[in-house]
């Protein structure tokens, strides 16, 4: 039985590529993983277009040609437009989760819970206070469902420290040290069940962030949206380069 | 399948934006067929735009390199203390065409987007915050594209331009004139109805 050539998926669009000719190439997370589809004279206003752009929720009708890898969008529906994703304090933010969505779905067995935790965050962003919060604590935790979290202890006591490329935060050793006040707030993030991490105090955020960037570049990607939160990250002195 | 020089030139058409294969083969037999004359004048139109444009230094629109500013700038009849910014040269020109504006620009080439890279110093956003410190203004209309993108752009200026006390408008967001209410796509319809103006 030949396969349809149409197929309607719904799904986030996590990046948008405006190509020369006017066309963009929407690149979209569902429940079974990441797509791509191409939109004829997307730089339109209005329309499909319109729907298509980031951070939107939709249904897309796309339509595959023969010998052709990318497929054509047809039609879209809006499920659910987020306002406030574009307000600048909170842009930065949604960009990280979409840029790290786009980075971690290569394997469509994370789809389903890559995109539940992808729309949690984007929804919390949308309406938290505190968007710097929602984003570490989502940010961290599509880390872990994508299986790169680091193995941590329970409860350490002693000098911490993030050994990067051996994936855990241990006691001694090498890798980045972690500051004593930090390391709590680092272990519940790599392994503290979700409900009690996003109700968790995290207190020196910008190091957290920092520990984020530098364990994300090692283990996924250097994300590059994490440069406008943490415009300072060279701060390579707060640990060893991982080995 | 062709001669060399002849799957040459369609390759290099081909690169232009919205210029597909066929589209690169019809153009390529189209020069073949013209003479001399008229492909020495399109070569030289092509290279003499390019070595003869820059950016304007004062908005960095598209100006001729033997001129101080661009035309615009350069006018008396324009409003000085009447900025509106755009994220690209051509959104200057389409702007210019409703006849509707008499003020100057400042074209940022492209608009925020931290995924990819792109922060306020990679667009003429410090320049414009010199611009604004030497020269002032009594508005700045926020014209960037109403993608995400544009709209972030717009939020960050405004809050910049905010914090300067420089009084600030963002362009309408509405139904396109001429069309049918129907169909008009959901989130223009739903903004046009969130920023609806009162009628006297």
């Amino acid at each position: 039985m030949s396969r349809s050539r149409y197929v309607v998926r719904e799904g986030i669009v996590i990046r948008r590529t405006p190509l020369p000719s006017g066309d963009v190439v929407a690149t979209l997370l569902s429940t079974e993983g990441k797509f791509r589809a191409v939109a004829r004279k997307g730089k339109r206003m209005g329309g499909n277009p319109g729907r298509l752009s980031l951070f939107h929720d939709v249904t897309v009708q796309t339509y595959s040609r023969k010998n052709d890898d990318l497929a054509v969008v047809a039609q879209v529906t809006l499920n659910g437009v987020l306002a406030s994703l574009a307000d600048a304090h909170v842009y930065p933010y949604a960009s990280l989760l979409a840029e790290l969505a786009d980075r971690l779905a290569t394997d469509v067995e994370h789809g389903e819970s890559l995109h539940a935790w992808l729309a949690s965050g984007l929804r919390g962003l949308n309406q938290d206070p505190d968007p710097d919060r929602v984003a570490l604590v989502h940010a961290w935790m599509m880390l872990r469902i994508a299986g790169f979290a680091p193995d941590a202890p329970a409860n350490p006591t002693g000098a911490t420290r993030l050994d990067v490329a051996g994936g855990r935060i241990q006691e001694g050793g090498s890798g980045l040290a972690v500051a004593s006040e930090v390391a709590p707030d680092l272990v519940q993030l790599a392994r503290g069940r979700a409900r009690d991490t996003l109700a968790w105090p995290l207190h020196d955020r910008k190091s957290l962030w920092r520990l984020f960037e530098r364990y994300a570049a090692w283990h996924v990607a250097e994300l590059k949206s994490v440069q406008m939160i943490v415009p300072s990250v060279p701060e390579r002195a707060h640990g060893h380069t991982p080995t | 399948m062709f001669p060399p020089p002849l799957t040459h030139l369609i390759r290099e058409l081909g690169r232009l934006p919205g210029v597909g294969p066929k589209s690169a083969q019809r153009l390529a037999f189209h020069l073949f067929q013209q003479d001399h004359a008229a492909v020495d004048t399109l070569a030289a139109a092509i290279l003499d735009a390019k070595a003869s444009l820059t950016r304007c230094p004062n908005c960095h629109n598209i100006m001729a390199v033997d001129s101080e500013t661009c035309h615009i700038c350069s006018s008396p009849q324009r409003n000085e203390r009447l900025l509106c910014i755009v994220e690209q040269p051509a959104d200057v020109l389409a702007i210019e065409r409703s006849g509707e504006y008499d003020g100057q620009y400042h074209v940022l080439h492209g608009a925020l987007s931290p995924m990819n890279g792109v922060g306020p110093n990679d667009l003429t956003i410090p320049h414009l915050w010199e611009r604004l410190g030497e020269t002032g203004a009594d508005e700045v209309i926020l014209a960037t594209s109403t993608t995400v993108e544009g709209e972030a752009t717009a939020m960050y200026l405004a809050r910049s331009l905010h914090e300067q006390g420089v009084t600030t408008s963002r362009i309408a967001y509405g139904i396109p004139v001429g069309g049918d209410l129907e169909y008009a796509d959901e989130v223009t319809l739903g903004r046009a109805i969130t920023h609806r103006r009162p009628v006297d």
